[in-house]
């Protein structure tokens, strides 16, 4: 079952008409199915970050359309997506976006009480995400008294908490060191191969992508190529390193 | 690049930041010297009658205390802007020395600089002020004056305050480390001090400290410095309440899941923002307290001054004719008394007796006597007296405790060299009369026979005679009142001879010189409560507003975060209108109830409690509608502006 599909999306910064106008993505079209877990590789500038914004109705195209489970975000109005983006979408970014003045657990909850959902509800899904992701020792904590690594797996764990149809994640391990990268990763994977959840992440992490099944590189706002994953991590590792290679301009992230 | 131009460039960079604090500091100078230039002239510092003096006192402590608070927040919320930028100096490589020297060099230029300006200013309104005043004291001859004390207490004044902040930039710049760079923000979440009970003994402490201040006005509890007491209990109950406010919330919200989830969003926002700023709230509501119990006062007293002329002096005019003082001849008196075409249309001339009276202690006291047949002509009474017996008759508000250590079963009068032993008959209160010179406010009742004796026994001196006269109305008797005290005060030979211990009471009981004087006083109060209290609110809601949008950026960053979750404008919408209602009307609501709760203990005897209260509340009311004029116009600007309309 197709949970995203994208035709034909564009993106012009700066106006149609205007010189100096920049187009960030050129007609990208791409379908998710249940369960992918698909990640989007690219130089600096390719339009990595612009794609997800688009997919994920942060942002709306100059042209071109996104559905997600069959509905139709361009069209929607800004509270119809708020509303859509709350109760179908997770999100994970690189700053983690915690509310520093809630706490690990209150965080998490938060879509679910913006949803107004009873009371027993939220705790007992928060409960179950909590040791599913192994942080229930910091759920009464505050953001800032905890570890970056430990903020972003609550911050999966909050994306998850609605059972959204699918989860963007925005360079989620860009402000971690490789240990507590690893860790988050690791969830990420529990939670597309044990939850079933589709996972649609942007990265300029190689290591981070090889967790992925599938992966699309993105290069001057077009598909540039695709790779599938065949099981081996380390096999898939090396053919992202020589996508890269071919695409030139991340050499020096090795 | 020398240490000189790095504080230049530093100083054009953040140019906003320093002129908020130079306008703060310019108009804190500026209204300090408009005050003492009416404080220390000259003409008024003689014509003024001690009460006024007190109003005036108290204003410029106000004042002092204002410019000292407001200066200080000024300076901590302009230095706490700035603890990044220490910290990245430092990271830079510059060390603390330098930076001092940095701050020293900015703050001494800012401190000039705003004294020189708020001079300026001062000196072009203060003549406009000076004229405000004395036109409301109608003292009309009183020149403005070029009067360089002013000036100097000025400059002394704002130097010294300004020394201490250069001292206090000093500490924060000795504490700058270079983690503050990242840190600074998010740090103020922790404190300590954070736990609902705090807020409940705060709760608690203003509670006890009104029930102090009812006991202490019905006379069941004794306490020495009683408004002390008062201050210091209720303002720090008040400190805790508005600091804990925050926290009390959650609790009491906590106790239902299901309301403190729904609330979550907009609980975490009140008491983040509560405790980011509760010193500012404290200090609102302290002020709001302040200027909403004076302004109701001294509205009450202007709007009561009929009602009050009239209980103070029951009778229009009133004086004591006793030896020489008072001594008006008949004929000279009638004159005055039936100038233009005003005639008495009542007049009554009562013979008292001054007699000294001992309770067999060593204790002596001059007290007025009157004989049954005067008594009864002054209170239009039937009173019948035995001989050997006396009466005392207190008036209504000594009733309750002061005349009681006077209740003598038995007393000895002397009169000349003679004594007389005399016993309680009873104790009664009648109406006051107009407290004049040479009455006392207790009096005697003794029999008719018992009076001439003792007014044989008694030296000519002692012998007084009360003159009390109405007129159909007292409003037209202005001239007529100046003019007999005048003369009595021509004719009053002793001077500050003043036989009793409590009180220096006037030669002239006039009802209409009272009015006058409680109408001048009140217009003053009012004029310089209303002043302060607009200058206080003014200062306060900007302190708010400047608080909210310097910290503005941080809520844009708090709005991004939810706006990715998927809420929704109206819902985020809903949630700050929720905290800046805390915001801008907690502070308000319980400094307003505190003055509310203060005046009705306060007027508990007074007869004008009921009016004086609806004049309170009246004033309360016009302060909330001001600050929701306000509110409204912040909140919708601040809304838009997070969410970037």
């Amino acid at each position: 079952m197709t949970v995203l599909s994208a035709k034909s999306l564009t993106k012009i910064y700066g106006g149609r008409d205007k010189e100096n106008s920049t187009h960030a993505l050129n007609g990208i079209g791409i379908n998710i199915e249940q369960g992918e877990f698909v990640g989007v590789m690219g130089p600096s500038g390719s339009g990595k970050t612009t794609l997800l914004n688009l997919l994920s109705g942060i942002d709306r195209p100059t042209s071109g359309s996104v559905e997600i489970s069959g509905v139709s975000i361009s069209s929607m109005g800004k509270d119809e997506l708020a509303l859509f983006r709350r109760q179908k979408l997770g999100y994970v970014f690189q700053d983690f976006n915690l509310l520093d003045s809630l706490s690990i657990k209150e965080n998490i909850m938060l879509p679910m009480i913006l949803d107004k959902k009873a009371v027993s509800e939220m705790e007992d899904r928060v409960r179950e995400i909590l040791a599913l992701f192994d942080i229930e020792a910091i759920a009464d904590k505050r953001p800032y008294n905890i570890s970056g690594g430990q903020q972003q797996r609550a911050a999966v764990a909050r994306a998850l908490v609605n059972n959204p149809a699918i989860v963007f994640a925005d360079e989620p391990t860009g402000n971690l060191d490789s240990k507590s990268a690893r860790a988050v990763m690791k969830c990420f994977r529990r939670m597309n191969e044990d939850m079933g959840c589709t996972v649609l992440m942007v990265t300029h992490d190689a290591y981070a992508a090889s967790y992925c099944k599938r992966i699309v590189f993105i290069k001057d706002g077009e598909i540039h190529m695709e790779i599938l994953g065949k099981g081996d991590r380390k096999e898939f590792y090396d053919r992202i390193l020589d996508c890269l290679a071919v695409l030139g301009g991340e050499q020096n992230d090795l | 690049m020398t240490f000189r131009d790095i504080a230049i460039r530093n100083f054009k960079a953040h140019a906003r930041r320093y002129l908020s604090f130079f306008l703060c500091s310019c108009l804190t100078v500026m209204v300090f010297f408009m005050f003492s230039t009416v404080y220390l002239n000259d003409g008024i510092e003689k014509s003024l009658k001690s009460n006024t003096r007190d109003v005036l006192n108290a204003s410029i402590i106000a004042i002092l205390f204002f410019s000292v608070l407001f200066l200080s927040y000024a300076y901590t919320a302009f230095a706490r802007s700035r603890k990044r930028e220490f910290g990245l100096y430092m990271l830079l490589g510059m060390n603390s020395g330098a930076i001092r020297r940095l701050l020293l060099m900015e703050n001494t230029i800012i401190a000039f600089a705003s004294l020189l300006a708020g001079l300026i200013t001062g000196s072009v309104l203060a003549r406009l002020f000076f004229m405000t005043v004395v036109n409301l004291l109608k003292l009309g001859d009183i020149r403005y004056q070029f009067n360089i004390l002013t000036y100097g207490t000025t400059v002394g004044v704002f130097l010294a305050e300004f020394l201490i902040i250069l001292l206090l930039s000093d500490i924060i710049a000795g504490r700058a480390e270079i983690i503050d760079t990242f840190k600074s923000g998010r740090t103020a979440e922790k404190d300590w001090l954070r736990h609902p009970l705090f807020g409940v003994a705060g709760l608690c402490i203003l509670t006890y400290s009104l029930l102090l201040k009812y006991l202490y006005t019905v006379g069941l509890v004794e306490v020495r410095e009683m408004s002390s007491v008062f201050v210091v209990l209720c303002f720090t109950g008040l400190y805790l309440i508005v600091s804990q406010f925050g926290n009390v919330l959650e609790a009491l919200v906590k106790k239902s899941k299901a309301m403190y989830y729904r609330n979550l969003p907009g609980i975490s926002g009140v008491k983040h923002k509560i405790f980011r700023i509760k010193t500012v709230l404290f200090l609102i509501a302290m002020f709001s307290a302040i200027t909403v119990y004076f302004i109701g006062t001294a509205l009450s007293t202007l709007i009561q001054a009929d009602e009050t002329a009239e209980s103070e002096q029951p009778f229009h005019l009133a004086f004591v004719e006793k030896g020489s003082a008072g001594g008006i001849p008949d004929k000279e008196l009638e004159q005055i008394l039936n100038s233009g075409d005003m005639k008495p249309a009542e007049q009554k001339n009562i013979e008292f007796l001054e007699t000294e009276m001992a309770s067999g202690l060593d204790y002596k006291f001059k007290i007025a006597a009157l004989c049954e047949k005067s008594f009864n002509i002054l209170y239009d009474r039937r009173l019948k007296i035995e001989e050997g017996r006396y009466i005392m008759v207190c008036p209504p508000e000594m009733s309750m405790s002061e005349g009681s250590h006077l209740d003598f079963e038995e007393c000895i009068l002397s009169a000349g060299s003679q004594t007389f032993h005399l016993k309680l008959d009873n104790r009664i209160t009648e109406r006051d009369l107009n407290k004049v010179k040479y009455l006392s406010e207790i009096l005697l009742v003794i029999s008719n026979s018992d009076y001439e004796r003792m007014k044989t026994a008694s030296d000519p001196s002692r012998i007084g005679r009360l003159h009390l006269i109405n007129y159909e109305d007292w409003h037209r008797t202005s001239e007529i009142s100046a003019e007999l005290e005048t003369r009595l005060k021509q004719a009053d030979g002793s001077s500050m001879r003043d036989m009793y211990e409590y009180g220096h009471f006037p030669v002239l009981g006039s009802r209409v010189a009272t009015y006058r004087q409680i109408r001048s006083e009140g217009s003053l109060m009012l004029f310089l409560t209303l002043f302060l209290g607009a200058l206080f609110f003014v200062a306060s809601a900007s302190i708010i507003y400047f608080k909210l949008f310097s910290e503005i950026d941080e809520e844009r960053e708090k709005y991004r975060k939810y706006f990715l979750i998927g809420i929704l404008e109206k819902e985020y919408g809903k949630y700050v209108t929720g905290e800046l209602l805390v915001l801008f009307f907690l502070p308000l609501v319980i400094g307003a109830a505190i003055a509310l709760a203060y005046g009705c203990i306060d007027l508990k005897f007074s007869p004008f409690r009921f009016e004086s209260m609806a004049y309170l509340a009246l004033v309360t009311l016009a302060y909330l509608a001001f600050q929701a004029v306000f509110y409204l116009a912040a909140k919708q600007k601040y809304i838009n502006d997070v969410i970037g309309v």
